[in-house]
């Protein structure tokens, strides 16, 4: 049960604080769990930030689960994962309410077109980041290039794009 | 709020099927989703403008937590209140939870195979062409120089000089509010 409770209350405080996202987060989950809590080993850690990277969703929610798992099973999961994704939520809809209230000031207008800029960039980072631990091989870049066109030029749903790699991959490569 | 009122049972569902997809198939971490939830939301289903989608993003990443996450609560908010923004993340988390679970149980034992690694590698593939995608859409739809050159430079800090991608966002909301005080500044003084 003490367990249970640690768990939640620290990755609430990891998702209240995990500002920027994504890969931003992961020294803040590496400190509390490696080196606080000592939940794991650096070199888990490590393995895990490999496995979150093959499995679907946010690393911040993949990590959190598998922690969670590990110190207190299926309960412990279910409580981090919904610890890191609490306090985010909340604050979400606090931020919204009140940048609804004011949209169509001037101040809120000048925030958004400097966030703009930033958000392209980091959406350009995080394939960056991607590209770094995956274009090992040319076939991996063909395969970008070849996504990239047909995202652009053929319009099919994202997910065929995912789809149509994975077959490639897993019987050609 | 303009959507319709929570309760709305068949919305709801739809809403968790799509947020449920978009979980299921990005791999690659929260800006990987971006793309799929365009596709998803405003593509597809037609529930928000492209405008619309993009305050959510910027909202989204001012905030602490996962972008994907931040995103499908205010999407789910907007279009079916405070049952929308809980079915939202739900729908989320929900897949990346329930296969980070397998992992968890049963470690290692899937994630060595040569065949997965490689179906893993050329997915990433992929998803970096649909991340480039969704950067392409935004700059697209705002290709005036200020956005142009700040997003080069901000760009190159995270990558060069390895700056924190918040403080690229507190960046930007700097930027912008300082830019509008000076627009103000100008205007009153001539």
């Amino acid at each position: 049960m003490a367990a249970i409770l640690v768990l939640f209350q620290t990755f609430f405080t990891i998702g209240l604080f995990g500002f920027g996202g994504g890969y931003a987060i992961l020294p803040l989950i590496q400190r509390q769990t490696v080196d606080v809590h000592g939940w794991m080993s650096l070199r888990e850690f490590a393995d895990i930030l490999a496995v979150a990277q093959m499995t679907p969703g946010p690393v911040a929610i993949n990590t959190a689960t598998y922690v969670g798992y590990r110190v207190a099973g299926f309960w412990g999961a279910s409580v981090a994962t919904t610890g890191v994704v609490l306090a985010p939520a909340l604050v979400v809809v606090m931020v919204s309410r009140v940048a609804t209230r004011y949209l169509h000031s001037g101040w809120v207008q000048g925030a958004f077109n400097g966030l703009r800029p930033a958000l392209i960039a980091l959406i350009l980072y995080s394939a960056y980041s991607v590209a770094l631990v995956s274009f090992e091989r040319w076939v991996v870049v063909a395969i970008a290039a070849v996504a990239l066109i047909g995202a652009n030029v053929l319009r099919f749903s994202p997910l065929w794009y995912i789809v149509a790699a994975a077959a490639v991959g897993g019987v050609f490569l | 709020m303009t959507g319709p009122a929570g309760g709305n049972i068949r919305l709801l569902t739809t809403l968790f099927a799509r947020f449920f997809r978009v979980g299921l198939f990005t791999i690659g971490g929260g800006y990987a989703m971006v793309p799929v939830i365009e596709h998803e939301v405003v593509r597809k289903a037609g529930w928000l403008s492209a405008t619309e989608f993009e305050h959510i993003l910027f909202l989204a990443q001012s905030c602490p937590g996962p972008i994907a996450v931040n995103s499908s609560v205010l999407i789910g908010r907007k279009l079916a209140g405070r049952p929308g923004a809980f079915i939202g993340a739900l729908g989320t988390t929900l897949p990346s939870f329930l296969v980070m679970l397998v992992f968890a149980a049963f470690v290692g034992t899937i994630a060595t195979h040569p065949r997965i690694i490689a179906t893993f590698a050329a997915v990433r593939g992929a998803i970096v062409a649909l991340i480039v995608t969704a950067a392409w859409r935004l700059v697209r739809r705002n290709h005036d120089l200020a956005t142009l050159v700040l997003t080069a430079a901000f760009l190159s800090l995270m990558i060069w000089v390895e700056v924190n991608p918040f403080l690229i966002v507190v960046a930007g909301i700097a930027v912008g509010v300082l830019r509008h005080a000076a627009d103000r500044l100008r205007g009153r003084v001539g």
